[in-house]
């Protein structure tokens, strides 16, 4: 094995000529550099300081109607030749493929997105964080408080052979705290922006402190149907599984409960989502998706309707529309998701209108029984309060909400407070999202 | 133009002059070949090849660890550098120590061959391959409709070399091949969908050998029977038969995940998640005397298969739990060193860029003795659940779901009608404890378990043999 390396613009432009000069349909080259810091602390203990730093390219080919992809993540001219040549070979041996993209004939222009990247991101006032983290753990006498910060700064860049040529810099800052006290009695704390400057780290501990502050145990749940509010961290997390259903390609293959719904009110008439792919501080921003198209502020659902799938360059020319930026290769994806309600309350203010139910705080493992139906259920990871009358009170453990995508966001109660954006582990699409009510939500337990 | 090898010793050496303690490096490198096919029609053929670097090391009681994909001297001394300073900067913050002395010396090379290498097979053949299976929807007279179906064949190659500061050398190579489906059947306006995965470590022959047409026969059947002829599914407290699918993902879910000794000491809490075991569980009796569960990496052919883990340590097959009672965590080098124990070689990372954690190869009950037609014929009232489809487990691994795809009726000791969507809702303690006849085949089923922040995603094997559980709490949608 030999080993040689050259720097991601250089590899990027040789391959796009070599490539161009073979005559294919069309080439989209993306590269990306990508420097990472991880800060991993457990137990009021650090546990590991972690970086990274990485160069990788991803090719899309179109080549007499075949599809091919090459990703290299090997900065070597040679390896990525042998890669591109192996795949071209396969030309002549498969068939054309059904859904191709069109090439836009427009001029590309791209925006440049202010405040999309910051130098506060030092790994110092990260670890400071961390130390006050591990400090007010020791102070409060609790168990463990563990997370991870991420840091990310990100070069894009993207050559297209129909004209889009350009490149953004960004940066991330991903933060999860779960503060544990004792089985069933745990908090969490998770944001996403691009500086740590935004990131009030005492407020999130104390936010996070404060629901399990006097919870000395949990009960078991009894199954039944509730009222819940779910914290942003939950309203994140279904969303993300609820927008895979926008994509164009997976109607088309129906695997979403939105196939020849265009159109039509399919969620509460409170509910707007967009996803703005151009707004400052926005952490999913880009001014280009990863077919080098245009980024816009895309309605998605307006006042509960269905305005447009998201579409990359092949879906949009199977449904005889423009992309809307949201390549994705095969698989159309957002780049970010915003739920504007048409009105929010205070959390308080929210809690009256559910007046008995349960306030969820987190979630994971939500799974799917049926992707077109929106079945589905998805388990609690943190603490769960019992709302009575408006107020919370104790605890409960084993809530395990068994029910309807699509149902829970058409029968809402209200929102509550200024959305936050959160991403984290089982929540890959950053999302900017309040509370949320929801009613008579079937929770059942194992 | 340098060899890995020689970039990773210059490594090595100068992180001890840079002041580490101890110091370790990966070289990965990941080559990955694969065809998307829906509904006959080609979406795209792709390859993806990546190697890098990961070094870890220790300084003063800090972990620091650095990953680079870009193989030059001067990028392998920054490498270093980084590692070392962000140790530093955790000064005090921590206070491990790595036990050379546990080291034997070793320098070993594996290779898993394949008998029918995908690199000599042509393209068209991997096509042709995956229309011959995608035609099984047409070959049945079914009464249903497959409307949708997506099939992706995939080879992916991993060599890995690991080399630390205590002598150890270790090369391996893996290839790995799978068919990963997602399929949709509808009948009038009812659907059902399933996806899933077949494969393990090898060439070709891994699925062609392995059964590949005759399962996804099987299992269009199954889903042809259910959506047709499916009734309701009986509820309340029933006996529990399930087939080797279901019976993996109960030993990944309820008894792997929980033995991975970095969840037991809480180090996972943010990311993967806790236990229901403590660090002194060691011989606690969790389950009925039929329960055996063993993670076993070194199957031949097996997904998760691997000889050396990702720090070094020689692999073995773990039993976790031995007759019902609690016999071995797994561990990698930091949490045997914690609990006082060897690691038993579960230390695995995703990539160059990733850290190695505590990680499942093949996990799965071990078999008993009973035919599946005498696990059936002793129960009066029950459910037979051969596959599955929506699950979730809580945060310390024990209130957990399956929602069954194929599902039968027991009446009498026969298996009767199918039924629809038998969704059990129970515990782990439940489980295990309810566990009263096992079978005598295991069979195994491929996955891509997650863990870590960032997730880290491995191949792994999940089975067992039937099992019958008594007395389990069933429920249905409304």
């Amino acid at each position: 094995m030999e080993l040689h390396s050259l720097y991601i613009e250089e590899l990027m432009d040789r391959l796009m000529s070599y490539l161009n000069k073979l005559g294919v349909d069309f080439v989209i080259i993306n590269g990306y550099k990508v420097i990472s810091d991880i800060i991993r602390f457990s137990n009021n203990n650090l546990d590991i300081l972690r970086t990274h730093d990485k160069s990788f390219i991803g090719i899309d080919i179109g080549y007499k109607r075949r599809r091919l992809y090459t990703d290299i993540h090997v900065m070597e001219f040679e390896k990525a030749k042998e890669a591109i040549d192996k795949i071209l070979k396969a030309v002549d041996y498969i068939p054309p493929a059904s859904m191709y993209p069109y090439i836009p004939e427009d001029r590309i222009n791209y925006s440049i997105i202010p405040n999309i990247y910051s130098e506060d991101i030092s790994v110092d006032t990260a670890l400071e964080m961390v130390k006050d983290l591990v400090k007010y753990g020791k102070r409060y006498k609790l168990e463990s408080v563990a997370g991870a910060i991420k840091i990310n700064r990100i070069k894009h860049m993207v050559y297209t052979s129909f004209g889009g040529e350009g490149e953004y810099k960004k940066s991330n800052v991903n933060i999860n705290v779960r503060l544990f006290k004792k089985q069933y009695v745990s908090s969490v704390f998770n944001r996403e922006s691009i500086s740590l400057k935004d990131i009030d780290i005492d407020e999130g501990f104390i936010e996070a402190f404060n629901l399990i502050r006097r919870v000395s145990k949990a009960n078991k749940i009894e199954p039944g149907k509730y009222n819940v509010i779910l914290s942003p961290t939950v309203v994140a997390n279904l969303l993300y599984y609820l927008s895979n259903g926008f994509s164009a390609y997976n109607v088309h293959i129906q695997h979403s409960p939105f196939v020849g719904k265009l159109g039509e009110e399919v969620l509460s008439e409170s509910i707007s989502i967009f996803d703005n792919a151009l707004e400052p501080n926005n952490p999913g921003a880009a001014p280009f998706d990863e077919e080098g198209i245009p980024t816009s502020d895309v309605l998605i659902i307006e006042n509960g309707v269905l305005k447009t799938y998201l579409y990359n360059l092949a879906t949009a020319n199977l449904y005889g529309v423009k992309s809307t930026g949201h390549a994705g290769r095969i698989n159309p994806r957002p780049h970010s998701l915003m739920l504007k309600p048409n009105s929010t309350s205070s959390f308080g203010g929210l809690a009256i209108d559910v007046k008995d139910g349960i306030y969820i705080t987190n979630v994971w493992y939500t799974r799917f029984q049926n992707y077109i139906k929106g079945d589905f259920s998805t388990i609690q990871r943190d603490v769960a309060l019992v709302i009575k009358n408006g107020e919370l009170t104790e605890a409960v453990y084993g809530c395990r909400i068994s029910d309807n995508i699509v149902r829970m966001f058409n029968d809402v109660i209200g929102f509550a407070e200024d959305s936050v954006w959160v991403k984290w582990w089982d929540t890959p699409i950053v999302a900017n999202v309040p509370y949320m009510a929801v009613e008579d939500v079937q929770i059942t337990t194992g | 133009m340098v060899s890995p090898e020689s970039l990773m010793r210059y490594a090595i050496n100068y992180a001890i002059e840079q002041g580490a303690d101890f110091a370790e490096i990966r070289y990965f490198s990941k080559s990955e070949e694969g065809i998307v096919m829906r509904n006959r029609e080609l979406d795209g053929v792709f390859n993806k090849y990546e190697y890098g670097f990961s070094l870890t090391v220790l300084v003063d009681g800090v972990y620091g660890l650095a990953s680079t994909n870009i193989a030059s001297r001067g990028y392998v001394e920054k490498l270093v550098e980084e590692a070392v300073s962000k140790a530093r900067v955790g000064a005090g913050l921590s206070s491990f120590d790595v036990d050379e002395e546990a080291f034997e010396p070793v320098d070993v090379d594996y290779f898993l061959e394949e008998k029918s290498p995908w690199d000599y097979s042509p393209i068209e053949d991997k096509v042709r391959m995956l229309k011959d299976i995608d035609e099984l929807v047409e070959s049945n007279n079914f009464r249903c409709r497959f409307p949708s179906r997506l099939l992706t064949l995939r080879r992916v190659l991993d060599v890995t070399v690991y080399m630390n500061s205590v002598n150890v050398y270790i090369s391996s190579k893996i290839p790995r091949v799978s068919v990963f489906y997602m399929v949709t059947a509808k009948y009038g306006a009812d659907t059902l969908q399933k996806f899933g995965e077949y494969g393990g470590s090898g060439g070709l022959e891994t699925i062609w050998n392995g059964g590949v047409m005759d399962e996804f026969r099987e299992l269009l059947i199954g889903m042809d029977r259910v959506l047709v002829d499916g009734v309701g599914s009986p509820t309340g407290r029933l006996d529990l038969v399930v087939d080797s699918e279901v019976a993996g993902i109960i030993a990944h879910e309820a008894v792997g995940h929980p033995f991975e000794a970095d969840r037991i000491l809480g180090r996972e809490f943010a990311q993967a998640g806790g236990s229901y075991l403590e660090p002194d569980s060691i011989g606690t009796r969790i389950g009925s005397s039929m329960v055996t569960v063993i993670d076993d990496p070194t199957i031949p052919g097996s997904y998760g298969f691997y000889y050396y883990d990702d720090e070094g340590v020689k692999s073995r097959r773990r039993v976790l739990i031995k007759e019902g009672v609690v016999n071995e965590f797994l561990h990698n080098r930091l949490t045997a060193s914690m609990l006082n124990v060897e690691s038993n070689g579960a230390a695995r990372a995703g990539g160059y860029d990733k850290e190695p954690i505590v990680r499942m190869g093949n996990t799965f009950f071990d078999s008993g003795d009973y035919s599946f037609e005498e696990l059936i014929e002793d129960v009066a009232h029950g459910i037979y659940v051969k596959s599955f489809m929506e699950w979730n487990i809580d945060d310390y691994r024990i209130n957990q779901r399956y929602t069954g795809l194929e599902a039968y009726a027991i009446d009498n000791g026969e298996i009767t009608v199918p039924i629809k969507a038998p969704i059990i809702e129970t515990n782990t303690f439940e489980l295990l404890n309810n566990l009263d006849g096992v079978g005598d085949t295991v069979r195994f089923y491929p996955g891509r378990c997650g863990k870590g922040d960032p997730m880290q995603i491995v191949p792994v094997w999940m089975g067992g043999p039937p099992l019958r559980f008594r007395n389990i709490r069933v429920i249905r949608r409304e």
